[in-house]
């Protein structure tokens, strides 16, 4: 049995389920708004992994669970529960499920898409940018200070940078222009990460497991995925990657610990490809619903994959 | 020269620094408040080089171009200095933080213990269900772990027994003379699974008196360890 674990109508789970239905997969969907009609109870021991789950009348045997696809929200934002006091027992139990059913996916032998602690490298992009480098992907040249003099001799060195989050909050890049400049001292504080602007085309490689499904992003803003909120235009198409680019994809988000993944390359004129990032939880629907591509399908069969079988556990 | 960054108030580090003098391997002392009032960052990444240098108030400078050997501590960034400064920025201000030491940790070209983790700066803090699956894995005796949605979600954090504890340092382990020697190879399979160099194992005994572990944790109280875990640690180093 396959769990597909999130909001019933959020574009990827609802993708994935219809992918898993046309596939005649035995799959149950943990809709997190019916969370009041659901109860878990699990055990790691000497034997192993098992316990139960319950959604509404139905029970499912946690050791019969081969695969799991995690979209969960913040429970305490849900509808039915965000403006409950945190000590009703509504939200009480709201909590004591999700951190039960998250605790079980951590160590499930099940096929996870994706557990967290692979996911924490997005948490820090030049972390990130150290071990993308470790599978032969270059990332932009990367400096990190809080001396504006240094910055100044960065951007004599590259011409156009960039600035953006060293971390994954906040994470909007923007070109470091003259107003800038004005207010750099700013950065003694905390240091800000500045990389070299690289010109060329921006491709997602959504990889699956070891299918690549790679999109080529044309936009009229540097970062494209805020230009239509800024009037600018984003046009996304399919597009095929030599050999090597594509088997160092899969390298990359297996190194990782993932098994589904997003990533941000950049091919420059000169036909170098650079690694921006690498996305844990990709939104994959985007690039669905614009190219056709058949991602759902893909990460539909991995879980099924999966399903009887047995994936590392943590 | 070692050098031992950690949190005020660590007894085990000013043990530990106290030990390597005896060793005649005297240690560099940097706190987590001496980075927190540190005076220039500078950390770069250009292909697959990347280089740290971190001004300290006082003068010194932590540089990978002269980088020694860590014995890493720190729990969390410091983030008292930041406070002041940041204002309503400031949880951004530490997550980017936690974010450059994620990184230049991971960057720092000498040997490291332990290595920085997403989930711990000092090694990854894994949640106890995961020490009893792991610890399972490496045959050890665990103690269950059970969780249903009644649990409140907080008390899986709560002290877990320890009666003894061992501590792995790669290949090799101390283990407390009341501990069944033949734990050592767990341990060492333990702390290999979790790929964390340097591994304090929690065991209590259940109600029948049979050993059994209980948790783990990549920063340990060394002092449990005694002279044997200093040298172990000087060797590592070396």
């Amino acid at each position: 049995m396959i769990l597909l674990c999130g909001i019933r109508t959020e574009s990827p789970l609802a993708m994935v389920a219809n992918a898993l239905a046309e596939r005649g997969a035995d799959f149950r969907i943990v809709h997190q708004r019916d969370v009041a009609h659901y109860a878990i109870a699990w055990e790691s021991g000497r034997d192993g992994v098992d316990g139960a789950l319950r959604l509404g009348d139905e029970t499912v045997a946690l050791r019969d669970v081969g695969g799991v696809y995690l979209r969960l929200m913040d429970d305490t934002k849900l509808p039915e529960l965000a403006d409950l006091d945190p000590e009703t027992p509504e939200r009480r139990h709201a909590r004591g499920f999700h951190e039960a059913l998250f605790r079980w996916t951590e160590v499930s032998p099940a096929r996870v898409v994706n557990r967290a602690d692979p996911q924490g490298s997005n948490g820090s992009k030049p972390y990130q940018a150290q071990l993308i480098a470790a599978q032969g992907f270059a990332p932009p040249p990367t400096l990190i200070t809080n001396r504006p003099a240094d910055v100044l001799a960065f951007r004599e060195r590259h011409g156009q940078i960039i600035y953006k989050s060293i971390s994954a909050v906040r994470s909007i890049v923007k070109t470091l222009d003259d107003a800038d400049l004005d207010r750099l001292d700013r950065i003694a504080w905390c240091p800000v990460q500045f990389q070299a602007a690289l010109e060329g085309t921006n491709i997602r490689v959504h990889v699956v497991g070891d299918e690549v499904f790679p999109t080529q992003i044309e936009s009229t803003h540097v970062d494209y995925r805020y230009a239509s909120r800024h009037g600018g235009k984003t046009t996304l198409s399919a597009i095929a990657l030599p050999p090597d680019i594509a088997r160092k994809c899969i390298a990359l988000t297996g190194a990782l610990g993932l098994s589904f993944a997003g990533i941000d390359l950049m091919r420059t004129a000169a036909g170098e490809y650079y690694c921006f990032e690498v996305n844990p939880q990709p939104a994959f629907s985007y690039f669905e619903s614009n190219t056709g591509q058949p991602i759902a399908d893909a990460v539909a069969r991995h879980l099924m994959a999966g399903d009887g079988g047995v994936s590392p556990t943590p | 020269m070692v050098m031992i960054l950690h949190e005020p108030g660590d007894a085990s580090a000013s043990w530990l620094a106290e030990r390597f003098a005896a060793l005649g391997r005297p240690a560099d002392i940097v706190t987590s408040a001496d980075l927190d009032t540190a005076i220039l960052w500078d950390h770069r990444i250009d292909g697959d080089c990347a280089s740290v240098a971190i001004t300290l108030r006082d003068g010194r400078e932590l540089s990978s171009a002269a980088a020694q050997p860590i014995v890493n501590r720190l729990s969390f960034v410091p983030f008292n200095a930041m406070r002041e400064e940041a204002g309503r920025d400031f949880g951004y201000a530490v997550q980017e933080m936690f974010a450059l030491y994620l990184s230049w940790l991971h960057a720092w070209p000498a040997p490291v213990i332990n290595r920085p983790t997403p989930q711990g700066l000092c090694g990854n803090y894994r949640h106890p269900s995961v020490w009893t699956t792991l610890g399972r894995r490496a045959g050890l005796p665990v103690r269950p772990w059970r969780q249903s949605d009644r649990d409140a979600p907080d008390i899986a954090w709560q002290w877990a027994p320890a009666e003894a504890t061992a501590i792995a340092l790669g290949d090799r382990v101390l283990l407390p003379p009341v501990l069944p020697q033949a734990f050592g190879d767990g341990c060492v399979a333990l702390a290999g699974l979790a790929d964390t160099a340097l591994l304090g194992i929690d065991f209590a005994r259940d109600g029948e008196g049979r050993w059994e572990m209980t948790s783990a944790s990549p920063l340990p109280n060394l002092m449990l360890g005694g002279e044997p875990a200093a040298a172990m640690l000087a060797a590592a180093l070396a």
